[in-house]
């Protein structure tokens, strides 16, 4: 099917069928798809006009591609194997740090970052809960029936207008809320694991005790007392459903 | 070299047993296993060094009197020697 003279004209015609490369013994004991190069597998443009270039390989020290060889072989045009690179997990401990990817644990591990995360979703959640229940139940003014009469009802766009202000009003109302609580909570809980060094319920109830406790803190330490029983108890009863993530 | 591989292992044992829980719930190391972590392997480290100063200080002084006796049995066997 080829012939020397094509090489050059037809480099596209050098690429066997399948069957072809099965079945010929050209290249003795390797298989033709022991030449497939892991440059080929990454679904670069491969020229097909027979030269060679030399590439490192492009995944980085922690992969390992010492099976394949740096020099790409385009001289067939054909798509051949030589070995994959592989990933090694273990080299991290090997690598110097100019080769190690950032390292973003803290962002994760940090109680700031809990704390932080916990005020923004409970900001977020509570943004939510407030329009549905500030919707739901904003909708008829407080007023409806002074000395037997019916108070006359304003136009459709000034109810509208009432409507969505107390609406707006309720929902920060409630993410204000939700974010302390949720920001506090998880706050608290963090700094509380790190200093005990286990991974239990407790926690949480201690958490729930200081949120609660926060919560109340404007009325007086009776009202704290109470909001760091009241807490620490649903807490413990939420997480033993739950189980004990953290 | 083996002090070291023998180090690694009983450290590893010993903070396992002390801070890791036995219901694998998730694959990753709690924050709070974590921080015991660490302050196992703190602590377990510097016990060594103290142990290993303590240690040397020992050999010394072993030593030391194995080559007083070393010294003193020569000095007899040159009086004899020289008699």
């Amino acid at each position: 099917m080829t012939s020397p003279n094509d090489q050059q004209h037809h480099p596209i015609s050098q690429i066997p069928s399948i069957y072809q490369s099965i079945m010929s013994h050209s290249r003795g004991n390797s298989l033709s798809s022991a030449h497939y190069t892991s440059q080929a597998a990454l679904h670069h443009p491969i020229s097909f006009y027979g030269s060679s270039q030399s590439t490192s390989t492009p995944a980085g020290p922690l992969v390992d591609s010492s099976a394949s060889p740096h020099q790409v072989d385009m001289s067939r045009g054909a798509l051949t194997m030589r070995g994959l690179p592989y990933p090694q997990p273990w080299a991290r401990a090997n690598a110097s740090p100019a080769e190690l990817p950032p390292n973003f644990d803290w962002l994760s591990e940090s109680c700031g970052s809990k704390a932080a995360i916990g005020v923004i979703g409970g900001g977020a959640m509570g943004l939510v809960m407030g329009v549905f229940l500030g919707a739901l139940t904003d909708m008829t003014p407080p007023v409806t029936i002074i000395e037997g009469k019916e108070v006359p009802q304003a136009p459709l766009k000034e109810q509208m207008r009432t409507t969505l202000r107390a609406t707006a009003d309720k929902s920060l109302y409630w993410c204000r809320q939700f974010a302390f609580i949720t920001g506090v909570f998880g706050g608290s809980e963090c700094l509380v694991e790190k200093y005990r060094g286990k991974h239990d319920v407790w926690n949480s109830v201690v958490s729930g005790c200081i949120t609660g406790a926060a919560m109340q803190a404007k009325q007086g330490p009776q009202a704290s007392a109470a909001g760091c029983g009241g807490f620490a108890v649903f807490s413990l009863v939420i997480d033993s459903f739950m189980g004990t993530h953290s | 070299m083996e002090m070291y591989t023998n180090l690694f292992n009983k450290m590893a044992a010993s903070c396992f047993n002390k801070c890791a829980s036995r219901k694998h719930k998730e694959n990753d190391l709690a924050l709070g296993e974590m921080s015991c972590a660490d302050r196992c392997v703190a602590k377990y480290i510097e016990a060594q060094e103290k142990v290993g100063v303590i240690l040397q200080k020992a050999n010394e002084a072993q030593m030391k009197q194995q080559q007083s006796v070393a010294d003193m049995q020569n000095a007899m066997q040159n009086s004899f020697g020289g008699r």
